[in-house]
């Protein structure tokens, strides 16, 4: 059986003159966290936003469940969610009405405001439904964002940086709600913290350049180079 | 697409002090404008000087001083009324030189102006008109056989654009003579509505209100999703771009209707301006706004940034307000471009709202008017759907 969700080949942006991403193709596999890496300017969140449809390639391919990019980017779109970077919320609509706004964009068979509480549940949220935006914290805010991401039960998540300034605290509560996201969706994260792949990623790549310059498990990896962990391989490449 | 229209609405309801500001706005400026043109300019000064003082001459001069829309002064001498005019004591001078000679009245009225209020001088002559109007009719009323040099009427228009040319003659030389006791002139306006100097300025007033504020709400609308990066969100959702756009339009357009009935609300409140029926007024404001909002939703398409999105919505806002007939008239327009305010929408809202404030017209008088709007409002929308991005670059 297949187990193949997502399928990039020789995946190339051009910027005006410069290749961000120059020819890089990977294989994610079904419920895992698939981590892109590298230091900034390498190319992993222009690589995410292509995979994310947000982008278009300027050459190569992206499978993303078998259908091509290209062709199907609607469809794609009913089975993926993506928690951005910066949060991208509308600050005076209250947590339950962001959610609701773009579970709206979806097709859905079940009780809708069902599946919103279910959702503010899973990211902690319920008890500030009625909240506005603007007077959440940066971790709620971010909770938020995950939860407009997964509403719709997505299949495949994007996460761009989703830990990013974010305090120890709530930076565990989103490592934990990422493995309780893992058992129903495939995971791509694109992250700074090498403590937060190693313990979040089943198989990551990292990229310099545009590149692939290493790949595989964290595992894999740190024994590869003989290092203690991956902050260490990032040092010494 | 109306989930997206009902928490569009809800985001600005929700900044309370900036809704707050957009609502009062329109009212503030009504009500200044309203204000400032409270009054009909009757203490504007005019210096009079009779030159040449007989019956005709006086008549003229008397029709001028009982006028009571300009205060015209009689002064002792030519100099002083022109020395007035240039010492700003006086806007304007009329300096009437007729003289009667030997059964024959002729002679000129000079009109000298103040080149700074350039507006002034085409309501001195239209006064003059009509004290010459006025003096005619007294004429005839004595037997003299008045004789005017063309068509009456033409000679009138003549004398609107070049005073100097104003001649009356009582001798029966040129080529159209109008019998005794037939002589009747009357200044014919095409409305019935007597109408005051704030309603010259109403029609567009409402127009323009409903621009700015149209183009104001409308014109960063995508942008400044962009840049906050909602826009990215809402596009790896599968809503389609047509969402986007019919959905921030629907609910742009109730807060529209909002500012139509707060326009007209104050105007009927504290004002009696020479309005349309309101349900006229409301349909021609209301798809002003719609055209604007449209308008506004393309620039925000089509541009980068949120202060490239303002910067083209001034330059919008400048070539409305200059190509349309706000404030100048399309003969003075350079012959190359002269047509070129025949598209810009808004051309259309002046016209109709001008035929149905001050002339009486009514909904099937202006509707082709609205149907250019609408035609116009379709075009942007459907211009914002294609050139809307929808991928990051």
């Amino acid at each position: 059986m297949n187990n193949t969700v997502i399928k990039t080949s020789g995946l190339t942006k051009i910027f005006g003159t410069k290749k961000v991403v120059s020819g890089i193709s990977f294989e994610v596999l079904k419920n895992t966290i698939f981590g892109i890496l590298g230091p900034n300017g390498s190319g992993k969140t222009t690589t995410l936003r292509m995979l994310a449809t947000i982008l278009s390639p300027t050459s190569g391919s992206i499978e993303i469940e078998g259908l091509d990019y290209i062709n199907n980017a609607q469809e794609i779109r009913q089975n993926i969610g993506y928690v951005p970077q910066k949060d991208a919320l509308y600050l005076n609509l209250s947590v339950w009405e962001n959610v609701d706004f773009f579970f709206s964009a979806y097709k859905y068979d079940g009780n809708r405001n069902e599946r919103i509480s279910e959702t503010l549940k899973m990211v902690d949220l319920l008890g500030s439904k009625a909240k506005l935006v603007k007077n959440l914290s940066g971790g709620m805010a971010k909770r938020l964002s995950i939860a407009c991401a997964i509403v719709h039960k997505p299949q495949i998540l994007f996460f761009d940086e989703a830990t990013m300034g974010l305090d120890p605290v709530a930076r565990e509560k989103i490592w934990q709600l990422t493995f309780e996201l893992k058992k129903t969706a495939t995971i791509i994260t694109t992250t700074h913290y090498m403590d937060e792949a190693q313990t979040l990623c089943d198989q990551l790549i990292i990229l310099r350049e545009g590149k692939i310059i290493i790949e595989g498990s964290p595992e894999q990896i740190i024994a590869r180079h003989r290092a203690k962990n991956l902050q260490e391989v990032l040092a010494n490449i | 697409m109306l989930k997206i229209a009902l928490y569009e609405l809800k985001k600005f309801v929700r900044d309370r002090r900036w809704f707050l500001l957009f609502l009062t706005q329109p009212i503030i400026v009504v009500i200044f404008l309203g204000l400032v043109t409270w009054q009909e300019p009757k203490d504007i000064r005019v210096s009079l000087f009779n030159v040449d003082s007989n019956k005709y001459s006086e008549e003229i001069v008397q029709n001028l001083e009982d006028e009571e829309r300009i205060n015209f002064s009689s002064e002792s001498s030519e100099k002083e009324a022109l020395e007035g005019v240039k010492n700003d004591k006086f806007r304007s001078a009329v300096i009437v030189d007729i003289a009667e000679e030997e059964n024959l009245i002729k002679g000129k009225i000079r009109i000298v102006e103040n080149s700074t209020v350039p507006d002034l001088s085409g309501r001195v002559k239209m006064l003059v008109v009509d004290a010459v109007e006025g003096s005619l009719a007294g004429f005839a009323g004595q037997n003299v056989k008045v004789q005017a040099e063309g068509n009456l009427q033409k000679q009138i228009e003549t004398i609107i654009h070049d005073p100097e040319q104003l001649k009356l003659v009582t001798k029966n030389h040129t080529s159209i003579s109008i019998e005794e006791d037939s002589i009747r002139i009357a200044e014919e306006k095409n409305t019935t509505k007597s109408l005051k100097y704030f309603d010259y300025f109403l029609s567009a007033l409402m127009v323009l209100l409903m621009i700015i504020n149209a183009i104001n709400l409308s014109t960063i609308s995508i942008t400044s999703e962009r840049s906050e990066g909602t826009f990215e969100r809402f596009f790896v959702t599968p809503y389609r771009k047509s969402q986007m756009i019919f959905g921030k339009f629907i609910a742009f357009s109730f807060v529209a209707i909002i500012l139509s009935v707060l326009v007209i609300s104050t105007l009927k409140i504290f004002f009696e301006v020479s309005l349309g029926p309101i349900w006229l007024v409301g349909i021609i404001m209301f798809i002003t706004a719609e055209t604007a909002i449209a308008l506004g939703i393309l620039i925000s398409a089509v541009t980068h940034s949120l202060q490239e999105s303002i910067q083209v919505g001034v330059i919008v806002f400048y070539l409305t307000l200059i190509l349309t007939p706000f404030l100048f008239q399309s003969e003075t327009i350079h012959p190359y471009i002269k047509n070129i305010s025949l598209i810009v929408p808004f051309t259309y809202s002046i016209r109709a709202m001008r035929e149905v404030n001050l002339l009486n017209m009514e909904f099937f008088d202006v509707w082709p008017n609205l149907l250019i709007l609408i035609g116009f409002l379709v075009l942007f929308i459907l211009l914002a759907i294609n050139f809307l991005r929808r991928k990051a670059e």
